[in-house]
Order: structure tokens, then sequence, then C-alpha cells
């Protein structure tokens, strides 16, 4: 009775909210009645509060015109319907019917030719089946990360040649091809060119690329769904299987015991399997060794953080696609702040673009010195009174004690004021604070100070520019 | 069965909207967010009492009213939660995660981050990020998401110059129905804070003593009360 009530609710709020609306915050929610209450189980505080204030009032209709004859009250809560409730649920483990793209499924057990060719997704208890051509299958590679754009340095030329060899001869040359590395080096760009060049070769190919965590999620969800098997057999069907980050396997022995299975029939297939960890195969931590062992059997090969000229070729390649000009000047500034990794680069440029944009000029240093203070924190110095006394004394060819003692000559009133201003202008003292830290003075003395500053600047360019100067120096 | 009363979503405050937003310097910024193409990770990073969880919760009003749906999430206050709970999010349009820094080094949630970003980029949503400081210098134990953050699009919020100051403390008194005349603001700002979270927090005090004395609130009455406060130095 409850999931009928409930299943005939939902069949009318999926007409009437956005498809969006329903799989996220409708499909989570377990219902239960208890004599003529109504109560709505959400996995979560976020999606109860939201069902609450969006949806209740729609759900309240829905039974009014419906069920009021069965239902006096609707209740929403957090937890669970079921008796055991010693682990929080989450969205994911509320929804077992998630209706999820079609990347993201995989096919069922009433699948009568290949599993590939007849895809089912469980969606709203209804079995949908659906016929698929090759072509419709999805691969999950985005078709700009291919060869052509990705820059070859010292750093990955091996990476780079022992990809371009197993697009050639999937399955025969380097099995399993396993890529390392950093964060943000170039792994996922060259494992996905390797799927585009092997589709680009071979429309037909079963290739898939998908992240470890992804992988994870189907298996937990087919146990849950109990269609174990169409996974196995989903995966084990590929030509080509390419996981992204497999150290976030550590410690899922279940699913590694699966992948391990996985692995072992792709590879006595002759079907390609491609890589990516951050370390090296065997210093994963949490990971069976036989699985660690059987990642060193085909190909291991390193990418290293690119040197500066593969950076600036990196930044030229990406202004290009961006069709921005992007002068010589600027791609190496950028390159010599961004060591570590592509997507610092990448980021920072796009601040660049954004900037000059803003500024409706072309890229120049100035706008790129800019941009990069927010993108890169290089204005990470805090800005202190004491940073601000010991910038104000160099300029002046001072000493600090200059500044803070009770001597009254012009030569060290000035520089004294223009510090009270500079203080008040890129600090967030109190005048208190600020008399207090410049010689202990009071804050009516800042007040004064300010007042000066401003007023001699518009009569005195060469104080003014003096100001300009420094405000710059602490400001970059 | 947990009821823990969080303010997320639907409860975002309904003042934080951008026409509330005092621009000062970030008019860059707000340009950017007012764009037909925002970015799909943008990271926004300052000090306390800059308007971050304003701006947040501002993109995610817009993103509702355009029937898209938005999850405003303030890690401060849900970090005590199991990250679990951000499994699945990734299929809205919009997640805005406040207050980043309140759990970097965790690395449960630094993963679960990690996995809703990626999911959000392959969904075709977008993420919104602030924290306290730049994406480089957050103390994050999982170089992926720092990565991944440092991909997106960096802005750091610039502080409101004593101007803009001035009119937000009179704009949030006349929110509680108190007039503050400028010369009771710049006797304010002359004497105490500057910063906006503090003058903010003055503000509130002073309105509960303004009520329980049952006084205007004027230089003379802020004075007296001040010096009862031990506040004016």
């Amino acid at each position: 009775m409850n999931d009928d009530l409930w299943k005939h609710c939902r069949q009318i709020l999926e007409t009437k909210i956005s498809a969006q609306q329903y799989t996220l915050f409708i499909l989570p929610l377990q219902a239960e009645v208890d004599s003529d209450t109504l109560t709505l189980y959400s996995p979560n505080p976020i999606v109860k509060d939201l069902v609450e204030s969006r949806f209740s009032k729609l759900i309240h209709q829905i039974i009014d015109e419906n069920f009021a004859h069965l239902i006096k009250e609707v209740k929403f809560l957090v937890g669970s319907k079921q008796k055991s409730q010693s682990a929080p649920p989450t969205l994911a483990k509320a929804i077992p019917e998630l209706k999820l793209p079609e990347s993201q499924s995989f096919p069922s057990s009433t699948s009568e030719n290949s599993a590939f060719n007849q895809p089912a997704q469980q969606h709203n208890n209804r079995i949908v089946n659906r016929s698929v051509s090759p072509s419709d299958f999805r691969s999950n590679l985005n078709v700009n990360n291919n060869f052509d754009n990705f820059i070859e340095g010292k750093s990955n030329q091996i990476a780079r040649a022992s990809a371009l060899q197993v697009s050639a001869s999937p399955g025969v040359a380097y099995n399993p091809l396993f890529i390392y590395g950093g964060s943000a080096l170039g792994k996922t760009h060259l494992m996905q060119a390797i799927g585009n060049k092997i589709l680009q070769n071979n429309r037909g190919a079963k290739v898939l690329y998908l992240h470890s965590e992804k992988f994870v999620a189907d298996m937990v969800k087919a146990l849950q769904n109990n269609t174990i098997n169409d996974f196995k057999r989903y995966y084990r069907s590929l030509d080509t299987l390419m996981i992204d980050d497999i150290q976030f396997f550590a410690g899922k022995d279940r699913t590694q015991e699966e992948f391990f299975h996985t692995y072992n029939t792709l590879l006595e297939g002759q079907k390609q399997i491609i890589l990516t960890c951050d370390t090296y195969p065997t210093e994963v931590k949490r990971l069976e060794d036989r699985l660690k062992s059987r990642l060193t059997w085909g190909l291991t090969v390193s990418i290293e953080p690119p040197d500066l000229e593969t950076r600036v070729a990196i930044l030229n390649s990406k202004a290009a696609l961006c069709s921005v000009l992007l002068p010589t000047d600027v791609a190496f500034f950028i390159a010599k702040h961004c060591r570590t990794h592509v997507r610092a680069l990448e980021g920072a440029l796009t601040r660049v673009i954004a900037n000059a944009t803003f500024r409706t000029q072309p890229i120049s240093m100035e706008i790129a010195q800019e941009a990069l203070r927010d993108q890169l924190s290089l204005q990470s110095k805090q800005i202190t009174i004491d940073n601000i006394l010991k910038v104000v004394a160099d300029h002046f060819n001072l000493k600090i004690s200059d500044i803070l003692s009770q001597r009254r000559n012009r030569s060290i009133v000035r520089p004294r004021q223009i510090a009270m201003t500079l203080a008040k202008e890129i600090t967030e003292h109190s005048l208190p604070e600020i008399g207090n830290s410049i010689g202990g003075r009071d804050h009516t003395t800042v007040m004064h100070a300010v007042k000066t500053i401003k007023a001699l600047r518009a009569i005195d360019p060469s104080l003014s520019d003096d100001y300009d100067i420094l405000l710059r120096k602490l400001s970059i | 069965m947990q009821q823990t009363p969080l303010p997320l979503g639907n409860t975002l405050e309904p003042s934080c909207r951008f026409a509330n937003f005092i621009v000062g310097r970030n008019l860059q910024l707000m340009q950017r967010l007012q764009q037909t193409s925002p970015p799909p990770l943008l990271y926004l990073w300052g000090g306390d009492g800059l308007g971050k969880s304003h701006l947040l919760q501002s993109i995610c009003h817009a993103q509702s009213d355009q029937g898209g749906v938005a999850f405003y999430l303030p890690l401060a206050l849900l970090k005590d939660e199991d990250p679990s709970l951000l499994t699945g999010m990734g299929e809205a349009n919009l997640i805005a995660l406040d207050d980043l820094d309140s759990v970097a080094g965790r690395a449960d949630w630094e993963e679960a981050i990690f996995h809703l970003l990626n999911q959000l980029r392959l969904q075709g949503g977008r993420g919104v990020v602030a924290a306290r400081h730049a994406p480089q210098a957050l103390p994050l134990q999982l170089p992926d998401l720092s990565s991944r953050l440092q991909w997106g699009e960096v802005y750091s919020l610039q502080p409101l110059n004593d101007a803009e100051k001035h009119r937000l403390l009179q704009d949030r008194a006349r929110s509680y129905g108190i007039h503050l005349s400028d010369a009771l603001v710049n006797y304010l700002m002359q004497r105490l804070t500057r910063e906006v979270g503090p003058l903010m927090r003055l503000l509130e005090d002073l309105d509960y003593a303004s009520l329980a004395a049952k006084q205007r609130v004027t230089i003379p009455f802020v004075r007296q009360w001040l010096q009862q406060q031990n506040r004016l130095v």
C-alpha cells in the first residue's frame, strides 16, 4: 500500500516538476504510511529542507485530491523508513533507481544480445528497454583532448610516444598502459587522446573513459539493485577501458576485487586497459598486492611537471584556442609563476583573459599582474602597519625609528603622515590602532594626517607620485 | 533520526541579493557574475566581512530564479556532518561551497568535494567556492582538489572603502529601523573598528541597547553606551 500510494504521487509529481528536480528531490524520498499519516524520509537535512519548502504544498495538494480518505497528515523527516539506521543514508543510497544519463548506466540482465546493444535504465520502478546502436555508445571522451593539442616536452615525451603506439595498436602494444604523475600534468588529456584516436580509427570500438569514483559508484548501485552480473558483463564487453585516478580505489576492497576480475578478463581478450594514478603502481597505498603486481605487467610511464619552455608552449596553445594574442613576456611571466601543473596555467590564463576583456584592452604585463594577484595570491604577504612603515622608510631613506619618533621636521612628518594615510587606505585597522602603532599617537592625529595628505596630493604632483608608487609597491 | 536546522538551499538569506551588494572595487567580478556565460568554476577569496557569503547566496538566488537547482552549502556549519551528504549533488545546476577553509585538511571532506566538482563538471553544472585564502594558500591535503580549484577563475574580494562602509552601515541600520546620521557614522568609524564584520556586530549590539534603554541612537547615547561597555579607546 505504501509503495502504491507514494508511487502514484510520484507519477503525478513527475508531470508537474522538472526532471532534474524530480531526480534530485523526489526520487531520494522514502515513504511510510502509518494509520492516516504519510511520512516522507529524506536522506539528509538538505533534501528535507528543500522538499519541505518547495514541494510540500504540491504534495499536500496531490494527497488531498487523490488520497484524502486515507491520509490526513504528511510529515517530512530526515532518516530512513528501514528499522536499522546505523549508517546515515546518503543521496546515492537512497536512490536505488536514480535516473542516470546513458553514459552512467550499464545494461540490465534483460539484454538479449550483447549487453552493449540493449541498455536499460531503471527509472521510477519501470524498466525502460531501448535499443541503441553502437554509435549511441557514450565513451565520456572529451573530443578536445587529442594528440594534436597535447604539448610535448621533455617531461612527457616517453608517455606521449607510448600513448601513440597504444592508440595505433590497442590491446597489442603495452597492455595495460599505466600513466602516473602528479595532479594536472596531462594524464587525463593523454589517456583521452588515446581513446579519441582509437575511435577515429575504428568508430565501432567500445571505448569507455571514466573516473575511478564512477566505477565504484556503478558497482555500489549494481550491488544495491542486484544487477552485479549486468555490471560485470558491461565492463567486460569493452574494447578499451580507461580509468582515471585509480588511487581512489584505495581501501575499497570489494571494488578492487571486481576490478581485478574485469582486468583479467579484458587482458585475456586482448582488450586495451589504460589507467592513471598519482604514483607508481606498487606505491599506491591500501591496494591489494595481487592488483599492484598486475598493474606493472604492461608499460608504466610517468609524466613530470613541465619545464618553463613547455609551460610557455602550453599557454600559447591555449591562447590560440581562445583566439587571444598572448605577448611572449606575459606568457613567460605566467609560466614562471605557475610551475607545478597545467591547471594552474589554464586558470591563470583564463583570469588574465577575463581581466583584459573587462578592461577592453589587449593582454599586457600590467593586465596579467593585476589578474594574477587574485589567482596566485601574489599579494599573500599580509599588509601590516609594520610593512607599511618599512616600505615608506625605505622609499624616503629614513629609519623606521625616525617615523616613530616625536621629531617634527618636515622631512619626517610628511613620510609619517603618508604612512598613516596608507594605513587607513589599505588596512582595516581602526584610527586609534593606526595612531598607536605609529609612535603612540591619537586618532585625531591620524585624521589630521589623512586630511593633510589629501590636500597636498591635489597641489603637489611630486608627493602625489610618491604616494602612488608606495601604494603600488604595497599592493602588488 | 536527526533533525538539524541548517541554513541551506531554500533558507538562503532573502536579503542576500546582487541588488543589495555594495560593489565597491569588485566591479569586474560583479560584471563577470552577471554575464550570460559565467565560468564553470568560480573561486572567491578574502577575509571576513567582505561579502563572500552574501555573493554566494545571491548567485544561488539568481540560479533558482531562473528555474535551476542550486545548493548553498556553508561548510563551516556542515563540517561535523558526514561528507557523503554531497553524494549525488553534482546533478544540480549550481553548487555554492562556502567556508572551504573549514574542511581543508579533512581527507574525507576533501575527497567528497573533489568528486563533487568532477561530477559537476561532467554534468555541465557550475561551482562557486569561497574561502579565506587563495587556492594555492589553502592547507589542502589532496593535490587533485587543489589543482581543480586553481583551474577555476579566481577573484579576491576587495574591501569596501570608508565611504562604502559608511553607506553599508546606514543601509543595515535602516533595515533595523534605526536612523544613523552621517555624524554618528563618522563618530563610530573614527573611534572604533573599520572592519565590516565587527561594525555590523556593533550595530546589532547598539540596536539592542537602544531598544533596552528606549532611546534613539544619537551621539550622546552612543558615547555613554560605549563608555559603559569600555569599548571606547
